[in-house]
């Protein structure tokens, strides 16, 4: 069995040792491009094989370049990061392919007849779906960063060579759709992927003020301020706090959900959390499920609570 | 400059009540244009002011999809083309882009081809770059922003235009030149969707809708619906996965827990 993994984004180092674990038999192959990540360090998340790819400034073309790279390999199936580049790339891929490709796997399995059983979150994030292609291959498929577990690198691994010559045989001269002109980096980033601390607001924060008030508790706690679709769509916060399946996935340590009501669009982006408490008026709330501390309670009272507790204790100590 | 505006029909909450049986209970749901291909819809009928030419919508779906064509007609789309057929039924997204690039090549091509960059209830993001790979054209996901690039040197052939478009991504914006003929997929905030006019309303009243068929394209059911698709789901579930013993406590005895750092 071949399993390959397209390295466009840092987070593919995930996918080599999710792509291992799935089998500790099957050849695992990283196609990396010469302007990423260096080789050797997906040779050390556990790829058995590097195939470089030429750093190139249109998407569009890479694309096409990937989809003959994994026509020769014929893997039995290509896993992508799931940013809006890696996601540009697999659905370039699949319709190249004509083969089949689940965008935003949360769970990847092998079935006893060898097939990849895909699990996303369907209908609006309220169901997950297992997703199989039967027949055709290689079978694509996406996953976010975060998601899975960081890898943990081994620079002894005997994999970390680099062969340096998988580039050879590629098209070279594909004709040109898109020349990248420049880039801006994100304002004020929202380092939330990173934090060991998140709070987080839903649609029961009801406001901006309420939001506010959360980012004075985040800010106590040293940590990044969360937030679901449903208030983002609402207005109350910008759409780079979003957490769940349309926004960032997040592992922190500390996960403190206000006013959340755990629809499986926001639990997808946040289960990977060590420890979830949880504060909502209604003691049915799906939440309440998949938090460890459960406080039924008004947000707002429990949130003006803990910060006047970590105001007291700053100020004794 | 020839525009097409890819649009979908979508329930209109994110919320989608489930029968006893787990099946969807769809048919209670009321059903609007997808928000980003709104965003799509406004892009192109901006630009057809611009440039002049046209703006045809098209959209694969359910005889009542009809409705929401109607509606892009009222707000200033000239054409609109409703794909639909039990053929089409169970369509994953490669069998969903197949459908729209024989649709697309039936109406005699297009310059610029608009999508939103994914569907509310779907999500994959995925019919948009696939109907610009199978039509092998320079394509750009998650737009924020599109223009028109003035080209610097005079003789430019007619027609010949490039595009300019912002590409929102995780560390913040690209931007890519792309020739035409051209995909975009725009983000739902991008463009705001003008309202009806008095004119659009008369004309959405009278003007047709034109159908599409399977066998008008040419499809044959092996590369349509259910049986064209690739992927197939074989199992939905509620969500139990990541279920956690949760202690329900007051706020006090949760501070004297020593959670808090």
């Amino acid at each position: 069995m071949i399993l390959a993994v397209v390295c466009v984004a840092p987070s593919a180092g995930e996918l080599i040792a999710k792509a291992r674990a799935l089998s500790a038999k099957a050849r695992v192959v990283a196609l990396c491009e010469a302007d990423g990540e260096s080789a050797a360090y997906f040779g050390a998340c556990g790829a058995d094989e590097l195939l470089r790819l030429p750093a190139c400034a249109d998407d569009c073309a890479q694309g096409t370049r990937i989809a003959r790279a994994l026509e020769r390999l014929t893997p039995d199936s290509a896993l992508f990061p799931a940013t809006v580049r890696g996601r540009f790339l697999s659905a370039w891929v699949a319709a190249k392919l004509e083969t089949g490709l689940t965008a935003d796997c949360t769970a990847l399995s092998l079935t006893a007849e060898g097939h990849l059983l895909q699990t996303r979150p369907a209908y609006g994030g309220n169901l997950t779906a297992d997703i199989l292609c039967r027949d055709s291959r290689p079978q694509l498929a996406s996953v976010r960063p975060g998601v899975f577990p960081p890898p943990a690198p081994n620079p002894a691994c005997p994999s970390a060579r680099d062969p340096g010559d998988g580039e050879g045989p590629l098209p070279r001269n594909l004709p040109r759709l898109l020349e990248r002109l420049g880039f801006v980096p994100a304002e004020g980033g929202v380092p939330l992927a990173r934090s060991r601390i998140i709070v987080a607001g839903g649609k029961g924060i009801g406001s901006r003020e309420g939001f506010a008030v959360l980012g004075e508790l985040s800010h106590l706690l040293g940590g990044a301020l969360g937030a679901t679709r449903g208030a983002v769509d609402a207005g109350w916060i910008p759409y780079a706090h979003q957490i769940g399946q349309t926004g960032v996935t997040v592992r922190p340590k500390l996960y403190l959900a206000f006013g959340i009501s755990g629809m499986i669009q926001h639990l997808t982006g946040m289960s990977g959390a060590e420890t979830v408490v949880a504060v909502n008026t209604d003691p049915f709330a799906p939440i309440f499920d998949h938090a460890d501390y459960g406080i039924v309670a008004d947000w707002q009272a429990t949130a003006a609570a803990m910060i006047r507790h970590l105001k007291e204790r700053k100020g004794t100590r | 400059m020839k525009i097409l505006v890819c649009v979908k029909q979508v329930p209109d909450t994110t919320e989608v009540k489930l029968g006893a049986d787990f099946t969807l209970e769809r048919d209670f749901v009321a059903q609007i244009m997808n928000p980003a291909d709104e965003s799509a819809l406004e892009l192109g009928l901006a630009l057809r002011d611009l440039r002049g030419g046209s703006v045809t919508v098209l959209t694969m779906g359910p005889e009542r999809a009809a409705g929401m064509l109607h509606e892009a007609l009222s707000r200033g789309a000239d054409e609109a083309v409703l794909l639909t057929d039990p053929a089409f039924a169970g369509s994953d997204t490669l069998a969903t882009a197949r459908a729209l690039r024989a649709a697309h090549d039936f109406l005699g091509g297009f310059d610029l081809i608009l999508c939103g960059r994914r569907a509310t209830d779907g999500e994959t993001g995925q019919v948009g770059p696939m109907l610009g790979s199978l039509l092998n054209r320079a394509c750009v996901t998650n737009v924020t922003a599109a223009r028109v690039e003035t080209p610097e040197q005079p003789g430019v052939a007619n027609g010949a235009v490039s595009l300019l478009a912002d590409q929102l991504t995780e560390d913040g914006t690209v931007l890519w030149r792309c020739a035409t003929p051209a995909l975009l997929t725009l983000c739902e905030w991008s463009y705001r969707l003008r309202l009806p006019t008095l004119a659009g309303l008369r004309r959405a009243a009278t003007a047709p809708v034109r159908t599409l068929t399977a066998a008008m394209l040419y499809l044959s059911p092996a590369v349509c619906g259910l049986r064209g698709s690739p992927t197939r789901v074989v199992r939905v579930s509620a969500r139990s996965a990541g279920l956690r013993p949760c202690r329900k406590l007051t706020v006090e005895a949760f501070l004297g827990e020593g959670v808090l750092p």
